[in-house]
């Protein structure tokens, strides 16, 4: 038993330990990626540094989206779905949240009106989300590239939500927004980092993870998930329905994608702007893949990957490095993820080709 | 409808169409070697800055840019392939990987190089002027194919090349063959890997072409979304068309078709919002999607419904 629990610790470290060695191999590029184009090679590690010590504010107020986002893809891949909507479902969530919004009265109490306020945006989020979902699992639809397309049309919305219903008409001609949500709608910010936007988005990303680890480790349903999407076959053998399976996962995902929208319109921006979303729902995949899909670990690597947005965004402000190494930092450590992937099969494979061929190099 | 507004729609439907049709060949040349490409989007995207700042560094020489565009197409591409063949990548994660980087890596050198941020139009750029046919130009409806720059008739040379190669030359069979099984190409003497890295490189080059049409022929400028979407599109289009280069493209087309129809309304000025309108390509593709994947579940599984459930099993 003992020696079974110190297996199990060795393998966690040894894939901790190859995350982080990913994570240092991407900052290596991109500091010689700097080196060459004449920058600061240091800024970007600085930045990191900066970001975990001084201006903690600001990498939680990055992690909160990306935690969320990460969690949301952890949902479905563990049933083998590819979510690439988040983006799309955080859109309509955050539609839905200032829909609702404006129209509660301003003396309504705070607590009810936000209740009302992410509700909606969860139940936006999940039906958004079953668009692809109802696609793959009646018509057999590839969900990749249907949630990839879905997310143009809900940017495209939000572009005519603020350009005609929900635009405020005392904006300028060059601001499309809605307008300013009364203050009870207003998620509180945490008052300790001041003046920073890190609002309490942060603790329901962490209620939500610890709601993910109970449903994934501790039910059926977790269990049942895992099954799905590792042989569906067998699931359904079991007397399990994998397609019902996929629709929930499905739906659990836009919900929380929903929850990023409506954090982004009722805690940071007050309102809704189009273009507000720098892309949470792709780093979300990087973030779920970083932590090998265990909602523990997207909690980490969620607010690695914020401090390293925060970084880039404070090192832009500061010296004259471009943010935009930030995303080529986060697309290295993701190209490099993709390749981990086959690692155990290539072994596996190799073991057993070696006595019959030289293999296939 | 008058007949002149029909042929101008036409006209403006191949305008439209022309990229979705590059990137739909280079992309149909993977999916039937079994390499889902959905790195389309970024490899365009590389494109078209490359090919304005060749245009740049060349003092306006479009053709350079063209050229230059899709030769680091096919460089950026070379990265996809190597993850994809040596390190056995996972293809959708790889592909979304490759998205992202061409994102950071244009928007950085954007700074970087001409240092400024969103978009950049060289100090000088030539036209490329469009080429009319004899004859065509003067039959009625037909000559919406009159006119064209050279970049079309190069994506419509390029059908039938593909045409012929896919169908009737033994490398055609041979990238089929990969796509179907890996291990039954082998044994007929098929090097998989060789054939994924040509098909990747081949996408690469239409796609970075794509990409250059789009930022020095439609507009003469590179923005960070000059692309929107249209990898994706065309994507869906050679779903939609099974991977079929002529069906494929007819897709592209009819793709074209709903974006240079909803151009008119705007013109016509039928009150509805521009956002609007730009969604009718997607909700297109959407649909489009919707009817090939339930038609081949009726006949049988698909070119990646087919590959998924191999890959499970294997």
């Amino acid at each position: 038993m003992q020696n079974k629990e110190n297996k199990r610790m060795l393998a966690a470290a040894g894939v901790v330990g190859r995350q982080i060695g990913l994570i240092i191999i991407a900052l290596v590029l991109a500091t010689v990626f700097l080196a060459v184009s004449g920058y600061e090679p240091m800024a970007i590690i600085n930045g990191i540094i900066d970001g975990i010590t001084v201006d903690i504010a600001g990498t939680v107020r990055w992690a909160t989206p990306l935690i969320l986002a990460g969690l949301a893809i952890c949902v479905t891949y563990k049933a083998e779905v590819f979510n690439l909507g988040v983006d799309g479902q955080l859109y309509m969530g955050a539609a839905a949240a200032t829909a609702v919004a404006v129209n509660i009265p301003a003396s309504m109490n705070q607590v009810a009106a936000l209740l009302l306020v992410f509700l909606a945006a969860m139940i936006a989020g999940a039906l958004f989300a079953m668009v692809p979902a109802i696609m793959k699992v009646y018509l057999g639809t590839n969900e990749v590239v249907s949630t990839l397309l879905l997310n143009f049309v809900a940017t495209l919305y939000i572009e005519y939500l603020v350009t005609g219903p929900l635009r405020d008409p005392a904006a300028g001609t060059n601001l499309n927004a809605s307008q300013v949500l009364n203050e009870n709608t207003w998620l509180p910010r945490i008052s300790f980092f001041e003046p920073s936007s890190a609002n309490i988005g942060f603790y329901i990303a962490i209620v939500v993870m610890a709601v993910l680890t109970f449903i994934f480790f501790r039910t059926a349903f977790g269990h049942e998930i895992k099954i799905v999407g590792s042989n569906p076959v067998l699931a359904k053998y079991a007397g399990m329905k994998p397609k019902k399976t996929i629709l929930q996962v499905m739906a659990m995902s836009g919900a929380i994608a929903g929850i990023i929208g409506a954090v982004e319109v009722t805690a940071v921006q007050h309102r809704l702007l189009a273009g507000f979303n720098p892309d949470f729902g792709f780093s979300g995949i990087v973030v779920s893949l970083l932590a090998n899909n265990n909602p523990i670990g997207v909690l980490f690597s969620g607010i690695f990957f914020g401090a390293l947005q925060n970084g880039g965004i404070n090192m832009e402000r500061i010296t004259d490095v471009p943010s935009a190494v930030t995303e080529i930092v986060t697309a290295i450590i993701f190209i490099t993820i993709s390749a981990k992937f086959v690692l155990p099969k290539i072994k596996r494979k190799m073991a057993e080709k070696r006595p019959a061929s030289k293999g296939g190099k | 409808m008058s007949i002149a507004v029909i042929s101008d729609t036409l006209a403006s439907m191949i305008r439209i169409a022309t990229p979705l049709m590059l990137m739909a060949l280079g992309g149909l040349l993977c999916q039937r070697a079994g390499v889902f490409n959905i790195a389309l989007e970024g490899f365009s995207l590389v494109g078209a800055f490359a090919a304005i700042a060749v245009v740049q560094f060349t003092s306006g020489n479009v053709y350079m840019g063209l050229l230059g565009a899709m030769v680091i197409g096919a460089v950026y591409s070379a990265l996809f392939a190597l993850f994809i063949t040596k390190f056995k990548a996972d293809n959708i994660i790889a592909s979304i990987a490759m998205n992202m980087l061409g994102m950071g890596l244009t928007s950085y050198l954007l700074r970087a190089m001409f240092d400024v941020q969103g978009a950049y139009s060289p100090d000088k750029i030539q036209k490329l002027e469009m080429i009319t046919i004899p004859l065509i130009k003067d039959i009625p409806i037909l000559k919406c194919i009159s006119g064209q720059s050279i970049v079309t008739y190069f994506a419509i040379a390029m059908i039938i090349v593909i045409y012929i190669m896919l169908f009737k030359t033994k490398r055609g069979l041979g990238i089929c063959a990969v796509g179907e099984s890996e291990e039954a190409a082998k044994t007929a003497g098929v090097r998989p890997v060789l054939v994924k890295w040509e098909v990747i490189l081949m996408s690469g080059a239409l796609s970075g072409l794509a990409g250059a049409y789009l930022s020095t022929v439609s507009v003469s400028q590179f923005s960070e979304n000059v692309i929107q979407g249209r990898g994706f599109n065309a994507f869906t289009a050679l779903v939609f068309g099974n991977a079929h280069p002529v069906f494929s493209t007819l897709v592209t087309l009819l793709f074209g078709l709903a974006d240079a129809i909803g151009i008119r309304i705007e013109l016509v000025g039928i009150n509805i919002s521009p956002s609007i309108i730009k969604m009718f390509p997607f909700l297109f593709a959407i649909l489009a999607l919707a009817v090939s994947s339930y038609t081949a579940k009726l006949k049988m599984k698909g070119v990646i419904g087919h590959k998924k459930k191999k890959e499970k099993t294997a």
